[in-house]
């Protein structure tokens, strides 16, 4: 087992970092807003037939200014057959681009000095007029986080007997470990059941009864956090609970400083009781890292020696290995000398750079010289590149130029835009027009990769793109519109991870970009539930209710449709869009801790 | 009598009292807090429910809700009845909790608990003593469905650790009315300073303690009355080695309590489990089985412990010695009463018994953890044509 795939992740918090979009939500709705998807939410199949058909067409029209001139030198296209076409408005404004697919189309319009504008036209549009506005100016429409459909909670609160039959189906017709899964999703929803089915139907490895009991607690982190510690202290093995107090202190408020504190006494207690040395280590450097985060130095101090002592006991490869690279990661704040010893003679190139990385990302904000001294020993060119964006978010603050050294060296066009917009992210609130300008940057890098063939194991440059929405939004409101469109216009599939991303925003366009067949394997299926649950909820769950459970595949692609559902609707949105990057687009987002 | 030998005489005397008076520790006391100086606090822990009442339990009360819950809890010394709980869940959520405080296997009109504030504070005795009372404090989790206890107060008192005289504090961190399992706490003010720091003064109950002045051997009474430390002399290591002769049985669980002849208690959990404790003598005090008959069956609970035992094994732990226990080995069922003749129409009275080869006797059995099938299980009395003559509950109690 690799040691990433640890039941718990090492997701810290860091005091003091502005978590992506926190302050978004709280935008209130005023009436001047356009909210062209409120509509869509009111009639959500209307919103989700979309129209895909019609004959040839040539697209003709004109841009103009805010004061109704006509603008030469605007680049219009709009994307046909996998590929963009492009038209350049001459001196009257005037463009027409070749005759395509008679369907309603999204039409894009760039020009130096004005705002990215994308707009829908449909096939009865005959002569089109776009609208430029000067970057200068402010624009005429604005974008922002939505807030949840009132439906969402409503198939929230429905799950119980919409999933809760057919889980239990599962469940009791499942062998073994099988049952894991849909107990796990279960957990979720049902957190007493499950509890009271665990008592006489454990798992004959109580590992697996602690990570069903685990899920049941995490559901419950944010509703009711006394019930969540409950059940950790329900919990079989001692890194279980040690590990679970850690996640209940984390999820208390800051000003709950004491019950932090005091959460983190009761995990050490907890590790001490962890007879392999390797995990009792790699949570003593959880609870010392948070002891650091909390400004408890002197204790932190004590455990990570404690934990120095035993790291150097350890070998240097598989879970020892990993062990001594989590220690060092905490070590390294207090003793970056030190803490490097503790990395050096990995075999394995990955198991080195992920510490290094981390490592990197740890002293970025405190001592960045040392950051990126330690970023540099990283080995592997991509690896690098990955762990660059982050290193970049906590070092602008402090030292905007060597950031930018360091986002000018990812060879990864991509992941050099994230890192430019994981910037403007740090930057949002000290310095809005840098922010502003790292952002457009950011976009302009990933314009160049339109039509060029992707490379593998690269993120997807749209999906980059529509990461950095809530950053614009968290700059300015006024540059989500023309942020949205500029994501837009980087992809012509319908893509549901594009809808899950989009729906944020504008439910109506997210439900034209879903795919209109329903998926057929596993790893569409995820996307495609997890942005249905987004876009329409209660058709969400009327279509993973329609599933068949014929054969035993039948039901098992049932149960991951669940439980992707029951993954989107049990979060919060903050927690949604962490999820978005966490499973579908491999991105890095402020919070998370490990790759 | 001369002044200087009467001075002498009364230095004398104060000399030695003084003296006696360092040799007596004062009593470990138990303490339960104020509301507000709250100290310690364990955390909850889930009560095992079932919808079924114990068979062997009888209701007195007229429920008022339209569905009930039922839990056993083992609480203070291990020789004690199980305290039976009934929940009793009124349609509007509201919740009535009784419990057999008195342990008589009643659940009577009396025993209705009084919530305040959601919480239910019961007193219930720990050892035969009916006035050694501890306050176990007991929560409903609505949106658990769960019935969560926890212990109140502690156990105080002082102890020479090295040169210095500790304050110390003991908690029944897992609820169970004893204070020398893995989970319970001992507290103890090394710096004197009156306060009790989380960090550096609290510890899990373990065989050794390593403190700032070095490694001790804790000798921990499970009733709180006694708490030594010893500067470590050695430690060997005992492994729990549990096998049985019935090969289509499984053991799900076992959890054997060891104790030395100074008092000092130890838990030993789960198959091969090892334990690193000071060298002496030790024997197991009690055990706790939960086997499945093949993988899939019933799994039942089987405690044995030393009340109507029989003599007991020792072990001797030498320094740097490996000790393996098979506390399952020897099992031995007897018929008690069988042998004596028997007239028609008198009664002939038969008691099954098992003993450990440890002298333990097995004194409860319980089907599932939940233990609502205590007398589910019947033993059958034979001729020696294999004719069944009776059938009777296992006795079990």
């Amino acid at each position: 087992m690799r040691p990433s795939s640890i039941a718990f992740r090492n997701r810290r918090c860091f005091l003091g970092i502005v978590v992506l979009g926190l302050g978004v939500f709280s935008v209130s709705l005023s009436p001047g807003l356009v909210l062209g998807e409120k509509a869509a939410a009111e009639r959500p199949d209307a919103a989700l037939k979309g129209t895909r058909t019609g004959a040839p067409r040539a697209l003709a029209g004109v841009v103009l200014d805010s004061e109704s001139r006509p603008i030469s030198g605007v680049r219009v296209f709009a994307w046909n057959s996998n590929r963009r076409v492009y038209a350049e408005t001459g001196k009257t404004g005037r463009f027409r681009l070749p005759p395509m697919s008679g369907q309603s189309q999204n039409l894009y319009a760039q020009a130096d000095g004005f705002r990215f504008r994308g707009i829908t036209i449909e096939p009865s549009d005959k002569d089109i007029r776009i609208r430029l506005t000067r970057t200068t100016e402010a624009p005429t429409r604005l974008m922002h986080t939505l807030p949840d459909l009132q439906s969402l909670k409503q198939a929230y609160d429905s799950l119980s007997t919409q999933f809760g039959p057919f889980a239990k189906k599962c469940i009791e017709a499942a062998e073994k470990t099988d049952r894991l899964r849909p107990l796990e999703t279960l957990a979720c929803v049902e957190p007493a059941w499950v509890l009271q089915y665990l008592q006489t139907n454990g798992f004959e490895n109580a590992w697996f009864s602690d990570y069903v009991r685990w899920a049941a607690a995490k559901a419950l982190l944010a509703k009711s956090p006394d019930d969540a510690l409950v059940i950790v202290h329900s919990l079989e093995a001692p890194m279980w609970r040690s590990m679970g107090c850690i996640q209940v202190a984390e999820a208390l408020p800051a000003a709950q400083q004491a019950k932090k504190l005091s959460l983190l006494a009761e995990a050490l207690l907890q590790a001490q009781a962890i007879e392999a040395p390797d995990k009792r280590l790699a949570t003593l450097s959880n609870i010392g890292g948070h002891f650091l985060d909390l400004g408890q130095t002197e204790q932190a101090t004590g455990i990570l020696r404690e934990g120095h002592e035993i790291a150097k006991t350890l070998p240097i490869k598989e879970w020892p290995g990993y062990a001594r690279g989590c220690l060092a990661e905490e070590l390294a704040r207090i003793d970056l000398k030190e803490a490097l010893k503790l990395v050096t003679g990995y075999e394995d190139d990955f198991d080195h750079d992920r510490h290094h990385g981390n490592i990197a990302h740890r002293l970025a904000g405190k001592d960045p010289a040392k950051a990126q001294h330690v970023l540099n020993m990283m080995r592997n060119r991509r690896n690098r590149n990955r762990w660059s964006s982050r290193v970049c978010y906590h070092m602008a603050p402090v030292d905007a130029p060597r950031a930018r050294d360091i986002a000018s060296a990812i060879d990864d066009a991509c992941l050099r835009a994230h890192a430019l917009g994981m910037m403007a992210l740090s930057l949002s609130d000290s310095d809005k027009p840098q922010a502003s300008t790292l952002v457009r940057e950011a976009f302009a890098v990933l314009d160049g990769l339109v039509n060029t063939r992707p490379v593998r194991g690269t993120p997807n440059p749209q999906d980059v793109a529509l990461s950095l929405l809530p950053v614009a939004e968290r700059i300015t409101v006024e540059l989500v519109h023309e942020c949205f469109w500029h994501a837009l216009s980087l992809d012509e599939g319908a893509r549901a991870v594009s809808a899950a991303c989009l729906a944020r925003y504008d439910r109506d366009i997210a439900a034209k970009c879903l795919p209109q067949a329903r998926p057929v394997n596993e790893e569409r299926s995820a996307s495609y539930y997890i942005a249905l649950a987004l876009i329409d909820p209660e058709a969400c769950v009327r279509q993973a209710q329609e599933l068949p459970e014929i054969s035993q595949d039948d039901r098992k692609d049932k149960m991951w449709a669940w439980t992707r559902i029951v993954a989107m609707l049990r979060r919060n949105p903050q927690e949604r869009w962490e999820w978005l990057h966490e499973e579908l687009m491999n991105l890095w987002y402020v919070g998370k801790e490990d790759i | 009598m001369k002044p200087v030998i009467s001075l002498i005489l009364i230095l004398l005397t104060l000399g030695i009292l003084s003296v006696a008076s360092l040799g007596s520790e004062p009593a470990w006391t138990y303490e339960v807090p104020s509301k507000g100086q709250q100290f310690g606090l364990p955390s909850w822990q889930i009560l095992p429910m079932s919808e079924r009442c114990p068979t062997d339990v009888t209701v007195q009360v007229p429920y008022q809700g339209q569905g009930q819950s039922y839990c056993q809890i083992r609480y203070g010394q291990s020789t004690l009845a199980r305290v039976a709980m009934v929940l009793d869940r009124a349609s509007d959520g509201e919740i009535t909790l009784y419990v057999d405080v008195n342990r008589n296997r009643k659940i009577e009109p009396g025993e209705r608990q009084t919530s305040v504030n959601g919480l239910w504070n019961i007193e219930l005795p720990v050892s035969l003593d009916s006035q050694d009372k501890r306050t176990l404090v007991c929560r409903f989790s609505q949106l658990l469905g769960t019935l969560s206890a926890r212990a109140e107060g502690y156990i105080e008192g002082k102890l020479p650790i090295g040169t210095q005289r500790v304050a110390a504090r003991r908690v029944d961190a897992d609820a169970n009315g004893q204070f020398a399992d893995l989970a319970d706490r001992i507290w103890l003010d090394l710096n004197a300073d009156g306060q009790w720091d989380a960090l550096n003064e609290q510890f899990t109950v373990r065989p050794i303690l390593t403190l700032p002045s070095g490694r001790y051997a804790v000798a921990a009474d499970r009733l709180g009355q006694s708490l030594v430390f010893r500067k470590l002399e050695g430690t060997g290591v005992v492994v729990l080695v549990p096998r049985v002769e019935d090969k289509g049985a499984s053991i799900q669980s076992i959890t054997a309590s060891l104790i030395g002849k100074d008092g000092g208690a130890f838990a030993l959990r789960g198959g091969r489990s090892e334990l690193s404790i000071p060298v002496g003598q030790y024997r197991i005090y009690s055990l706790v089985v939960v086997a499945r008959s093949g993988k899939r069956g019933q799994a039942w609970e089987y405690v044995f412990n030393y009340e109507g035992g029989r003599t007991y094994r020792w072990f001797d732990l030498k320094r740097n010695s490996r000790l393996e226990i098979n506390p399952l080995d020897h099992l031995d069922l007897v018929a008690e009463g069988l042998g004596k003749t028997c007239q028609p129409g008198r009664t002939l009275s038969v008691k099954p018994v098992v003993f450990t080869g440890d002298g333990l006797r097995m004194n409860a059995c319980t089907a599932s953890s939940t233990g609502q099938d205590a007398t589910q299980a019947y033993v059958d009395l034979l001729d020696a044509k294999g004719k069944v003559l009776a059938s009777q509950s296992s006795g079990f109690a």
